[in-house]
């Protein structure tokens, strides 16, 4: 199993709110292969954007990981020095940020931010910045890129600025892309072009994805393995047929009945939130969470990760374990 | 930023007037064709035309005109109009100063949320800097009346204690701005491109931070003249002053006379005489109440500019 790209186990990641404590993200554990699209999936709040952040180490001035190992082609970046760490970010890991609106500077020239990743790590001499960031325009879909190279941010659409993303975290050639839900502003058909976009950069160049959403629709489409996350947790883990083929965890089930449907557009708003598990156990295993929450205060109970079926993981309550704690 | 502010017409007039204010200032023996001198002279009496005397200063303003003399028969108006230079001059120092030394020490630790600082600024925050300055400045003074100082030494120390008491409160607005800014998406792309440190406050921080500063900066001399005038009337002047005692030997007067001819203190000079010659304390009072006004012209221009930039 030595063509993991990356490899994180049991990460968990904590935040200081006001004096308090808060675990965001615990016992996440979630592997990528090179040449794969890992899906990690959940509601909003679930941990899926703490725990990329993680990886590239970037996590907000308040948050620290306290457990765990997030490894790259073998290598612990965790303890990685922060001099290293700058080699890695954008050049051999990149992000597309979910907020296409908010990650580019609105008074920054976009041909100018697209460059300034290549300037960073001196990819390109500075009189080829230019032309290299018209290729990259044109590569991500621009028919006029000497206009785009000129122009501001707040002067393109969603659709525009999210691929102006895509051209700056793909400029230095990573060999791992994490997508933080990269259209969740878009309307379906642009949709459809920015994931293409990455799935054409990904097999081009043998690169790997870790695709952050919270659409199963997209996840049936583009991935390889699905991770399923909520309240900072992994509740089920599989390849993307067994996933769709035979969900386990009751919150799996939820999330892919949600998936839009054309025919029958209104059943999709049916929220999660109101979702109260009708099965709570599987072959006498309680699930960990018995509801659908929020928050992590529902894994106060230790759980665990059990494979229900060879390479299909879900999470149940360790009954046992929490016996022998009170004994 | 600039081509905006120019689309603010109250931002232009304020600017106007106070940049007309410092050309007056210094040009006003030429201007008004008067002799400088012969204007800010001391007036003992008053006489008719065949010499008799017929008053002995404060002069009314309808004595002597435009707006009377204070109690040593000095024109108020010329004495305002000399003053505003260096009232203008020591305001825009003052504040361009705080305004350096506290982005300076902000980004020394710019993660730092300086919380011990903040606890002091909230504790002092309703505490006038004036009382703060007041103390600070009558503790230099009674040093200069033991071991007498240069004048310009005084003045530095003078000038550097009006900036340290703004500094504090800036320190924490501005690490409450860059911890905003930092905070930002943009930034954590361009640190998830690999970017440094130095890079990123270079080319996004302190742009970003820039707008912002003309603001405070422009704030900053509203304040510093506030506190000018506070420190006038507690007869706390820059650059010193020199202690006369005027009256008679029944009921002696002692008033301190500012050494540099700034508003404050002519207001301060003035003040043990509010009731005899109010157009004394009213006429630099006005002054300072004009260039505040349009100061505030252009704080409001500017945070025009700042809102139509967010949108
Ligand atoms: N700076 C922060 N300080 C404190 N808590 C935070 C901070 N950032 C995130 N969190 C907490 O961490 C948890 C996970 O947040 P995260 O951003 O990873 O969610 P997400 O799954 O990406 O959601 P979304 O789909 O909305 O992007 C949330 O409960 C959030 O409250
Ligand atoms: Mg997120």
């Amino acid at each position: 199993m030595d063509q993991h790209i990356l490899q994180i186990k049991n990460l968990r990641v904590s935040f200081n709110k006001s004096k308090q404590k808060t675990t965001a993200v615990n016992d996440v554990s979630l592997q990528i292969e090179v040449g794969q699209t890992v899906a990690l999936i959940g509601e909003s709040g679930s941990g899926k954007s703490i725990t990329s952040l993680s990886v590239l180490q970037l996590l907000p001035s308040n948050g620290q990981v306290e457990k765990g190992s997030i490894t790259f082609n073998g290598k612990e970046l965790l303890k990685m020095p922060e001099k290293e760490m700058l080699e890695i970010r954008g050049n051999e890991i990149s992000m597309i940020f979910q907020d296409a609106i908010a990650s580019l500077n609105p008074s920054m020239k976009v041909g100018v931010q697209i460059t300034e990743g290549l300037k960073y790590h001196k990819l390109v001499p500075k009189e080829e910045l230019k032309t290299e960031a018209l290729q990259l325009l044109e590569q991500v879909g621009f028919k006029n890129p000497a206009q785009v190279y000129n122009q501001y941010p707040d002067q393109l659409s969603g659709g525009m600025k999210q691929r102006i993303l895509i051209a700056m975290a793909i400029s230095c050639k990573p060999k791992l892309l994490i997508a933080d839900e990269p259209t969740t502003a878009l309307d379906v058909t642009i949709q459809r072009q920015v994931l293409d976009l990455i799935d054409y950069y990904k097999t081009d160049l043998n690169a790997s994805v870790l695709l952050i959403t919270h659409d199963f629709g997209v996840v049936a489409e583009y991935a390889d393995w699905v991770y399923v996350m909520l309240g900072g947790h992994i509740v089920e883990s599989a390849d993307v047929y067994t996933i769709f083929k035979n969900p386990v965890h009751p919150y799996t089930k939820a999330l892919i009945g949600s998936i839009p449907n054309p025919e029958n557009g209104q059943e999709r708003l049916k929220s999660i939130q109101d979702y109260t598990f009708e099965d709570t156990s599987y072959n006498g295993k309680k699930f960990a969470p018995a509801t659908y929450t929020y928050d992590s205060s529902s894994f106060d109970a230790p759980s665990s990760l059990v494979e229900v079926e060879p390479m299909h993981y879900v999470r149940f309550y360790d009954v046992e374990r929490k016996v022998v704690a009170i004994g | 930023m600039i081509i905006k502010l120019l689309k603010q017409p109250q931002a232009i007039i304020g600017f106007l007037f106070i940049t007309g204010l410092l050309v007056f200032s210094f040009y006003w023996p030429s201007l008004l064709d008067v002799d400088k001198t012969e204007s800010l002279k001391l007036q003992d009496f008053l006489y008719d035309d065949e010499g008799r005397i017929i008053d002995a200063p404060p002069y009314s303003p309808s004595q002597v005109p435009p707006l009377g003399s204070d109690m040593f028969g000095k024109h108020i108006f010329y004495q305002a109009i000399d003053g505003a230079k260096y009232t203008i001059l020591i305001a825009l120092g003052i504040a361009l100063f705080r305004i350096l030394f506290s982005v300076g020490i902000t980004l020394l630790n710019p993660r730092s949320s300086f919380s011990f600082l903040n606890d002091i600024v909230q504790a002092t925050l309703y505490l006038p800097t004036a009382i703060l300055a007041y103390i600070l400045m009558n503790s230099l003074i009674m040093k200069q009346s033991m071991e007498p100082m240069s004048t310009i030494k005084l003045i530095m120390l003078q000038c550097l204690i009006l900036i340290g008491v703004g500094v504090p409160p800036l320190i924490s607005t501005f690490s409450r701005e860059i911890r905003a800014i930092l905070n930002k998406d943009y930034i954590t792309n361009t640190f998830a491109l690999g970017s440094k440190k130095v890079y990123v406050y270079h080319k996004h921080v302190l742009p970003e931070l820039s707008t912002k500063l003309v603001l405070l900066f422009a704030q900053q001399v509203v304040q510093t003249l506030i506190l000018m005038a506070h420190l006038g009337v507690l007869a706390i002047f820059i650059g010193g002053s020199a202690i006369v005692v005027l009256g008679d030997i029944f009921s002696p007067m002692p008033v301190a006379i500012p050494l540099a001819g700034e508003w404050a203190g002519i207001i301060g000079m003035n003040f043990a005489k509010i009731k005899a010659a109010p157009w004394a304390i009213l006429t630099p009072l006005t002054f300072f109440a004009l260039l505040i006004f349009a100061l505030n012209l252009i704080i409001q221009g500017i945070q025009n500019c700042l809102e139509t930039h967010k949108s």
